[in-house]
């Protein structure tokens, strides 16, 4: 077949990389925010009683 | 039913007479759209591209421009007014306030296409004849569906922090299908095709008026209402 | 320490645990797609940026029908943990649209030879972006949380509207994209291979979606709590 499978292995790793990347991050930074959140909510809020 | 329509177009009397007694909102936009349709003219290159071929387009954006500068102001007047909270206190069916306000802004919006369209003839050369009913008719159908959203976003965002923002961030996206439906429609109509190829089109834009202003009507009480 | 509070940080922990888990699963996926799925004739490598890109489209769909949903939820029942919920699935519905356009442009490359196409899916996926933007922003820019809640519900039940017509939009006007290869009444056409590594792709990003959301959640409401007792924010 004169058709030729073309050399594009650099783009699947750019995207396998990159989508990586976003759903790291986001987990990350979920993370982060739920640990401070959590930290200063033990800090502050056991005498803090809601209504 | 008659006393919804009375009490509707009431509303819309009431928004129509603030709006012309300062003007602002209705003049700013016909301004703007003025220059919108300069700017385009000096923006294209009139060797490369035939003005028929580009005007659908152009008309549409200035349209769709004109429109968010119209929305943006017309709840100003309100907010400035303090209106909207004496409105409410009365016993008014939240459904006849919208549909009161949304005639509102579709005279405002009509007006400032109703300038703009000669001008955009004018500016661009561009002889409409025949096509002008249709034209009309697909301009109409379009415009209820836009400010039908923004009637219902700007009522939201007026008491917002970067309202001017809000409103065209909000808004641009639910303007796409019946902008895109109205150029395709008014391409279509300048060409002379027949109306066969346009139905898909014009029934896109009909579910979506039908579609938007129940559903506009149903969500209004939860943005005005405590 | 409250019962609210309690229950908070109990779903913080098990946002974090499905999470963890989820991207593990992400991670046993990309091994799959990578080492034990052939390589298409056609297409090459890059083809198999398929097993990202198109879980990442079903999750921004998924958290875009979620914050439809339970906007309607919202406005019949009027509970805040629900607004809470859905702007929660917003958020992470910005991830998954995030990767879609990402992974989609860099495949298209390769296939189309251009970055960017007005393909159903594509603009589709661009417009969800879009809406959940502008919903965070209007949140964000809503002082009262009762307005931000009724504010954000109707934006969202509107979006949800929104997008048949877009879909429809984009059909009327003209699609390049590949056609379903799934959906189709006989057998998928896809060799069983592929298929396994697509739908442990669903799987995995799935559970991944719902981690994030349920976290998302949990710190919605410590937020919210901490709000509530004067706390500055």
């Amino acid at each position: 077949m004169p058709f030729e499978t073309p050399q594009n292995g650099g783009f699947l790793l750019a995207a396998y990389v990159v989508a990586a990347v976003i759903y790291l991050a986001y987990a990350g930074s979920l993370f982060m925010r739920a640990g401070r959140a959590m930290r200063e909510a033990g800090r502050g809020g056991s005498g803090a009683g809601g209504p | 039913m008659v006393e919804f329509l009375r009490l509707a177009f009431a509303i819309a009397g009431k928004d129509i007479r603030l709006e012309l007694r300062s003007r602002t909102a209705l003049l700013s936009a016909i301004v703007f759209s003025a220059l919108v349709l300069v700017v385009f003219n000096f923006a294209r290159d009139p060797t490369a591209l035939a003005a028929v071929d580009l005007a659908p387009s152009v008309l549409w954006v200035t349209f769709a421009f004109g429109a968010v500068i119209a929305l943006n102001r017309a709840f100003y007047v309100e907010r400035e007014n303090a209106a909207l909270d004496g409105i409410l206190l009365a016993p008014v069916p939240r459904s006849a306030l919208y549909v009161g306000k949304l005639l509102a802004n579709l005279a405002f919006v009509g007006v400032v296409e109703t300038v703009a369209l000669p001008l955009f003839v004018l500016f661009f050369n561009v002889s409409l004849g025949h096509a002008l009913p249709g034209i009309l008719g697909v301009t109409a159908l379009a415009t209820i569906g836009f400010v039908a959203v923004g009637t219902i976003f700007s009522a939201m965002v007026v008491r917002t922090r970067f309202a001017e923002l809000m409103l065209p961030v909000l808004l641009l996206p639910f303007m796409v299908p019946p902008l895109v439906g109205a150029v395709q429609v008014t391409a279509k109509l300048l060409a002379g095709r027949p109306l066969s190829e346009m139905m898909g089109w014009l029934r896109l834009l009909t579910l979506y008026d039908i579609g938007f202003v129940t559903l506009c009507i149903l969500v209004f009480p939860a943005v005005v209402d405590e | 320490m409250t019962p609210e509070l309690l229950a908070a940080r109990r779903i913080i922990r098990r946002g974090q645990v499905i999470t963890l888990l989820g991207l593990l699963a992400a991670a046993g996926v990309y091994v799959i797609a990578l080492r034990y799925t052939p390589v298409e004739v056609r297409q090459g490598l890059a083809q198999k940026i398929f097993y990202v890109h198109a879980p990442a489209a079903w999750g921004a769909l998924v958290a875009f029908a979620v914050v439809g949903l339970v906007s309607i939820l919202y406005l019949w029942l009027q509970d805040e943990r629900l607004d809470l919920f859905a702007a929660s699935s917003a958020e992470v519905g910005i991830a998954f649209s995030l990767v879609m356009l990402t992974t989609g442009p860099i495949w298209g490359k390769t296939v189309w030879g251009t970055w960017w196409t007005w393909d159903a899916r594509l603009t589709l996926t661009l417009f969800l972006f879009f809406l959940f933007v502008g919903y965070l922003a209007l949140r964000a820019a809503v002082q009262d949380h009762g307005e931000r809640a009724r504010f954000s519900a109707v934006v969202g039940i509107m979006g949800l509207v929104l997008v048949p017509f877009i879909h429809l939009s984009v059909y009327l006007f003209r699609t390049l994209h590949p056609q379903p290869v799934l959906l189709k009444p006989s057998a998928p056409s896809m060799p069983p291979e592929m298929l396994r590594a697509l739908l442990s792709g669903m799987a995995a990003f799935t559970m991944l979606y719902i981690g994030f959301v349920v976290l998302r959640y949990g710190l919605a409401r410590l937020d919210n709590l901490r709000e509530g007792a004067g706390d500055a924010v």
